[in-house]
């Protein structure tokens, strides 16, 4: 297996007055081209995985590579160069930049990650175009589209610098039916084309329709991992 | 080539909420105008005092008899001053120049008398080196050839009780150590706006004075005009180097160190404001970036989650504040050098406090200002500065937010 995310006896602990244990001794492999959910109830641990996944948090204990590379172990700079080089974040609540436009809040992502200026110009139209955003959409700011247009242009500004990994959290808590069976088209397409890794935070059954691999967590311990045939 | 669109995000960011912005660029421009008009205030208040004393009588150059600037004795005089005359006539950067006896006496009338400072002027040439012939309230200044009368303050003439035509009479001791008196019409009354001369000078024709103190053809002074301040200090040194043993050449600001003074009083208020406003202005700027901090903190934490460093992110901040000062030093500029262009035109009148201006040397309470293009750096310095200082401490803590818990923020 190409592991892409390996996770050693994760721990992380809130301490706030008194402990709360939000992961337990974690283990995981995760193999490029994933698409996989990590699910469970409100407090088991999901968001807490991904944010360590992300480098957006430190554990308490144990390790986290990916692509080799020891997560767990880097100062504040190198996870950000990290964020910015090798993952892609989707959001439950879009988090685009609000004063740049769709095209610019793309545009961004690569400028973050140092691509030269024609690719710049030409690969947030292609992407956009392959979320299916309309040309006329791309110049305007995020609160001149819809939430469905939004986690389009989050989805595109995740996948634009190819990643390694896309960590996706909750992405359709905020859509529709329609957006959320759209944009998880997309993700599955994507996933498929350019065999992106693509971990989910959810307990939405239409994402989990979808995964290859679910991980349940529950109280911070894995509980299941299963494969889908 | 890498380039963050940092600068465009804190553009745009600066105009989300515009009445804050317009709240926070009209305090940094009235700070900036505030600056501009006063510098402009200072200057011209500055070399007004100064012109003022100088034109009152002071002149830029004096030459008189060594140590008569501290110990005014009767018998420190120029007694042969034909030798100074001849090096001060036709010297260069020299406007023109005058003799002059100062004394302390006395003035009195039927009704009272009152210490004075008793004036010997040179009707023909003392109109070229002082207002004094031209701020006479009533009457007139002495004719050549026609050395006669006396002119009083007008608050001096008030107190004696005296009009025009009434005799007055003067009191000295003369160099001979006796006491001398004369009386003489009054044919005027002085009216400088400053209490020195108001309250207690006695203007006679020089010959008369020479006559009072036995000095026959001497005097104590030779006041001269340069035909610029900036001439002041060659004058001095030239003739310093020239003049006989015995004598004394002294600027104007060695004579009269107050006035010089001034400056200094002058640039310690500006200073002292600028530093009150640098702190009031900080305070209320880091204040309202903070709170625009504050509002977007899930931003910043998207903008790190995505891999924006914790330096680019302090940058967005102290763009903005850049972009907020840049827009307030541009109208504050503006206002301010317009306010002070009018002024400059028609100057201030500082007629309210003419009683302290006119103790300050004041002939006349209306300040016109003095613009230079220093003011306007120094306007825009300041505010620059204020504006950047004012974003440190947010951007340090924009840049600190942990993207985890930023996020968390709506």
């Amino acid at each position: 297996m190409d592991k892409v995310v390996e996770i050693q006896n994760l721990h992380k602990v809130y301490r706030d007055g008194f402990d709360v244990h939000a992961l337990r001794g974690v283990d995981l492999d995760i193999a490029r081209g994933d698409f996989m959910t990590i699910a469970g109830p409100s407090g088991s641990g999901k968001t807490t995985l991904l944010n360590i996944l992300g480098g957006l948090d430190r554990p308490t204990e144990g390790r986290v590579f990916i692509e080799g590379q020891e997560v767990t172990a880097m100062s504040r700079s190198e996870l950000a160069d990290l964020r910015r080089r090798r993952l892609g974040f989707v959001f439950q609540s879009f988090n685009l930049i609000p004063v740049l436009t769709a095209r610019e809040n793309v545009e961004f992502a690569l400028i973050l990650r140092g691509v030269e200026p024609n690719r710049r110009r030409e690969l947030p139209q292609k992407v956009l175009g392959q979320v299916g955003l309309d040309e006329c959409m791309r110049e305007r700011r995020p609160f001149d589209l819809s939430g469905g247009q939004q986690q389009r242009v989050a989805v595109a500004r995740a996948i634009v610098g190819e990643p390694a990994v896309v960590l996706a959290d909750e992405p359709t808590a905020n859509l529709d039916t329609e957006n959320a069976l759209a944009l998880l088209d997309l993700m599955e397409r994507l996933n498929e084309e350019r065999q992106a890794t693509f971990i989910f935070s959810t307990h939405d059954p239409r994402v989990m329709e979808r995964a290859k691999r679910h991980v349940m967590l529950r109280d911070g311990e894995v509980v299941s991992d299963e494969r889908r045939a | 080539m890498r380039r963050l669109p940092l600068f465009k995000i804190a553009r745009r960011n600066v105009w989300r909420n515009k009445r804050r912005t317009a709240i926070t660029v009209a305090a940094l421009a009235s700070a900036a105008g505030f600056i501009v008009w006063f510098s402009a205030f200072g200057e011209g208040f500055g070399e007004k005092t100064a012109e003022d004393i100088v034109r009152s009588g002071l002149g830029h150059v004096v030459v008189e008899p060594a140590g008569f600037e501290k110990n005014p004795q009767v018998e420190k005089f120029l007694r042969s001053p034909r030798e100074v005359e001849r090096l001060v006539e036709g010297r260069p950067r020299v406007q023109a120049w005058s003799p002059r006896v100062e004394m302390r006496g006395l003035a009195s009338s039927p009704e009272n008398s009152m210490g004075a400072v008793i004036y010997g002027v040179d009707p023909r040439r003392e109109p070229r080196i002082s207002i004094l012939p031209r701020r006479l309230a009533e009457g007139e200044f002495f004719r050549e050839g026609e050395e006669r009368g006396v002119i009083l303050g007008y608050k001096m003439a008030e107190v004696l009780g005296v009009e025009l035509g009434d005799m007055v009479g003067v009191m000295v001791q003369n160099v001979d150590g006796e006491v001398a008196a004369e009386a003489y019409e009054l044919v005027g009354l002085l009216r400088m706006g400053n209490p020195a001369f108001d309250n207690g000078a006695v203007l006679l024709p020089l010959s008369q004075t020479q006559h009072l103190l036995g000095y026959e053809e001497g005097y104590n002074k030779i006041v001269i005009l340069a035909e610029s301040r900036a001439d002041v200090e060659t004058i001095r040194d030239g003739l310093a180097a020239e003049v006989p043993p015995g004598v004394d050449v002294l600027a104007w600001f060695e004579v009269s160190p107050q006035a010089f003074q001034y400056y200094g009083i002058m640039v310690g208020l500006l200073i002292f404001i600028l530093l009150l406003l640098i702190v009031l202005a900080s305070f209320g700027m880091t204040n309202t970036i903070l709170m625009s901090v504050l509002e977007r903190v899930n931003e910043f934490g998207v903008m790190a989650a995505l891999g924006l460093r914790p330096f680019q992110v302090f940058r967005v901040i102290l763009y903005e504040a850049t972009v907020l000062s840049a827009l307030g030093i541009a109208v504050g500029l503006l206002g301010g050098g317009l306010a002070s262009w009018i002024n400059t035109v028609y100057g201030a009148d500082l007629g309210a406090w003419s009683g302290s201006v006119g103790v300050m040397g004041f002939i006349d309470p209306v300040v016109p200002f003095v613009m230079r293009p220093a003011h306007f750096v120094l306007g825009a310095v300041t505010v620059f500065f204020i504006a950047t200082v004012s974003a440190i401490y947010p951007g340090v803590k924009a840049a600190r937010l942990r993207p985890v818990v930023a996020m968390r923020r709506v």
